[in-house]
């Protein structure tokens, strides 16, 4: 017993406990944080859970549980500070969801450099979400949303959806990262504001942190189609509109010239959702419906990745890392594909299978 | 440390596996060696035939003595040679001890920052070691299985947990590196595996199997090392090798339904193995001090030990350089030298002089 109390002690002695915590009261649980920079100061936007207005659980709540402040500085961590100076209270951020960058600080600093506090801070989370706002990051944080209590929360679910549906692109603390070592680039969600309420509005493609382009949502189907990324989309022919499930991508790259050959195939079951028309379409007329869906879609995949890596010279897919890793035994390097890259050709072939909708029209 | 508590081979397995396991989760880039994940899961299985034959000159030499250590064969020549190799063991021991913790204490600075005094944090966490090292070998061997068991549970959940943050493009094909580089990888993860150098110690107090116990031990170390190598660089790919600590960066990662930030867990799996191996050097200390001085000195060489490792440990930690660390790989590879192959090389070509 005596033997056990003297290992105890010793630990006893260097535990600080709760002592030295904050009260809670003396610090803001941020949930979402909005960069943007203006006229050479970084103004940094915190949504912060207002624990005075929330009343029960935060599911109870009928209307945003959160508030948002803003506070300057000459760097994001001299912001914070000042927000501690002005409030008396400390930014916690392990409650972070989201970090909105505005298009203004994208152009002027790289992403790496604008995210480095966070990539530093061990008090943040990894995957917590980072979008482009079009406006004001203090708009999207400052959104109203019937069914969340936290407004970062519905953009987290909106991403989310979007990813599942091809409409966005999710990127993460993390994929920022990961990315700052070249082995391939950053693509991060763009959003905008109309009436507060957040629309996903594009992609925003980066060369090394530093953006160099945009693609449309539209273009942003395309992309994540190449990069085999999309569960599930909605594709609309005239008056009829497929749903493509089970997509499954293939790339074959072989050398052409003085560059680089990128054949990607696209395959997945087309399930007819909506038929505006009157009257049903015949067999024939399906199947033609079907092809002209397929050359769309590949049309759209080739002018994103023409977009993204001729145009933009981005390359978000990691192609000259998946041409050096297939053809390592000819020497080729990830640099020596870098360097033609811009020499490269792309086509995609799209191949749907019809299946049954279990309805038909009389 | 008597020779009526005793442990069994699997127990034997399982606490230098549990000591092993802290070692491992501390991946560093510089144990990577700019490795990509498939060469460098050939670099731990070369590591692993590298590590068991450096077991076998003690296996070989004590198989005749199964009631034996390197020390009792030391004695059994003259009684100089058995206190000369007592203290030769206490200073490896001690030197060992060192090491580990001023990977703690950089660990404990860079990583957890949690406000307490990390130098207090050292000192108690030696202190205890020293205090759970008069239970025995026994109690240590019980008490490594049911950490051994929670670490090993906790890293397949991780890796299955991190399964969709990694990606195949993170993963270059199979063996991209040349051979050279592959081998220096195995070779200059060998300093790390002070395991070896223990067995010469540990070996009369084990029940059944020794060598499958070294094996076993040589096997499971090199599947965990992988698993914790494959699951670091699969999340993070060549950002792994930028990172100070990359499994620890990717357990950031972890998220299993609404539960976040579990790298906690890895921070409590990873001292409750660090401690077992604390302990196990600890505990071979105070056994070769009992030897060299009796059992009445027993617990003042146990302070003294102590007192002399947190002392060291701390300055070392307050001023270690790039190129002390230089001096103390060079001086493990000597360790290793002697200690697993000259010394038992040496005893089997001795002739036995007196009985013991």
């Amino acid at each position: 017993m005596k033997r056990l109390l003297c290992a105890i002690l010793p630990f006893l002695l260097v535990l600080c406990g709760c002592r030295a915590e904050p009260h809670v009261g003396e610090q803001v649980i941020v949930t979402g944080v909005g960069i943007d920079e203006r006229d050479g100061q970084w103004r940094v936007s915190l949504q912060a859970v207002e624990a005075l207005r929330t009343t029960g659980s935060l599911s109870e709540q009928s209307e945003s549980a959160t508030a948002v402040y803003t506070a300057g500085g000459h760097s994001l961590a001299d912001a914070l500070q000042g927000f501690l100076n002005e409030t008396g209270k400390r930014a916690y951020i392990l409650q972070n969801q989201i970090i909105v960058l505005s298009l203004a600080q994208c152009r002027s600093r790289p992403l790496a450099a604008t995210l480095d506090y966070f990539i530093r801070n061990q008090e943040g989370r990894a995957l917590v979400d980072v979008v482009i706002c079009r406006g004001d990051p203090a708009e999207l944080l400052d959104i109203q949303s019937g069914s969340d209590a936290i407004p970062a929360e519905y953009v987290s679910q909106l991403l989310d959806e979007g990813g599942r549906w091809g409409q966005a692109v999710t990127t993460r603390l993390l994929d920022i990262e990961r990315t700052s070592d070249g082995m391939y680039d950053t693509m991060v969600p763009i959003l905008e504001v109309t009436d507060k309420t957040p629309q996903l509005s594009g992609t925003a493609l980066f060369r090394d942190g530093v953006l160099v382009g945009e693609l449309n949502v539209q273009e942003t189907s395309g992309l994540l189609l190449a990069d085999g990324r999309v569960q599930r989309l909605l594709y609309a022919r005239g008056d009829t509109t497929f749903r493509l499930e089970d997509i499954a991508t293939r790339l074959t790259v072989e050398p052409q010239g003085e560059g680089w050959q990128y054949r990607f195939e696209v395959s997945a079951v087309a399930r007819i959702i909506e038929e505006e028309k009157d009257t049903v379409l015949s067999e024939e007329e399906r199947q033609a419906l079907l092809r002209e869906t397929e050359q769309a879609i590949a049309a759209d995949m080739e002018f994103a990745l023409k977009h993204t890596v001729l145009g933009c010279g981005s390359d978000p897919l990691g192609l000259a890392r998946r041409t050096a890793a297939k053809h390592r035994n000819r020497g080729v390097t990830q640099a020596s594909v870098e360097a033609v890259q811009q020499n490269s050709a792309f086509t995609a072939r799209v191949q749907l299978s019809l299946t049954d909708s279990g309805f038909k029209k009389k | 440390m008597d020779k009526v508590s005793r442990i069994s081979g699997g127990q034997l397995t399982v606490l230098l596996l549990a000591g092993r396991l802290s070692n491992c989760l501390l991946l560093t880039p510089d144990s990577i060696g700019g490795l990509h994940i498939t060469d460098r899961l050939f670099a731990v299985a070369l590591n692993a035939v590298l590590v068991f034959l450096l077991f076998l000159p003690t296996l070989l030499l004590l198989r005749r003595f199964p009631r034996h250590g390197l020390i009792d064969r030391g004695y059994a020549y003259t009684r100089w040679c058995g206190r000369g190799l007592c203290g030769g063991y206490m200073v490896l021991c001690l030197f060992i001890l060192c090491l580990d913790i001023v990977q703690f204490y950089d660990f404990a600075e860079k990583v957890m920052k949690s406000g307490f005094s990390v130098p207090w944090l050292t000192v108690a966490l030696i202190a205890v070691a020293f205090i759970a090292s008069s239970y025995g070998i026994q109690a240590l061997g019980r008490a490594a299985m049911p950490v051994a068991l929670f670490s090993v549970a906790c890293l397949l959940v991780f890796s299955g947990a991190l399964l969709s943050e990694m990606r195949w493009l993170h993963f270059p094909p199979l063996a991209n590196a040349r051979l050279g580089d592959v081998v220096g990888s195995a070779v200059k993860e060998l300093p790390r595996t002070a395991e070896v150098v223990a067995i010469g110690m540990v070996y009369p107090y084990v029940n059944g199997s020794r060598w499958r116990a070294c094996a076993s031990f040589c096997g499971l170390t090199a599947l965990f090392t992988a698993l914790v190598s494959a699951t670091a660089l699969g999340v993070l790919g060549d950002f792994a090798l930028h990172t100070v600590y990359p499994y620890y960066t990717a357990a950031t990662a972890v998220q299993i339904g609404v539960f976040q930030r579990m790298d906690i867990l890895i921070t409590a799996v990873w001292l409750s193995t660090f401690f077992i191996r604390l302990t196990l050097f600890c505990t071979l200390f105070t056994d070769a001090a009992r030897r060299l001085f009796g059992h009445k000195a027993r617990l003042w060489s146990a302070v003294g030990g102590g007192v002399l490792l947190a002392g060291f440990t701390l300055w070392i930690s307050r001023s270690s350089t790039a190129h002390g660390w230089e001096i103390v790989t060079a001086v493990y590879w000597w360790v290793l030298g002697v200690f697993c192959v000259g010394l038992p090389i040496l005893l089997a070509l001795l002739k036995r002089r007196r009985r013991v």
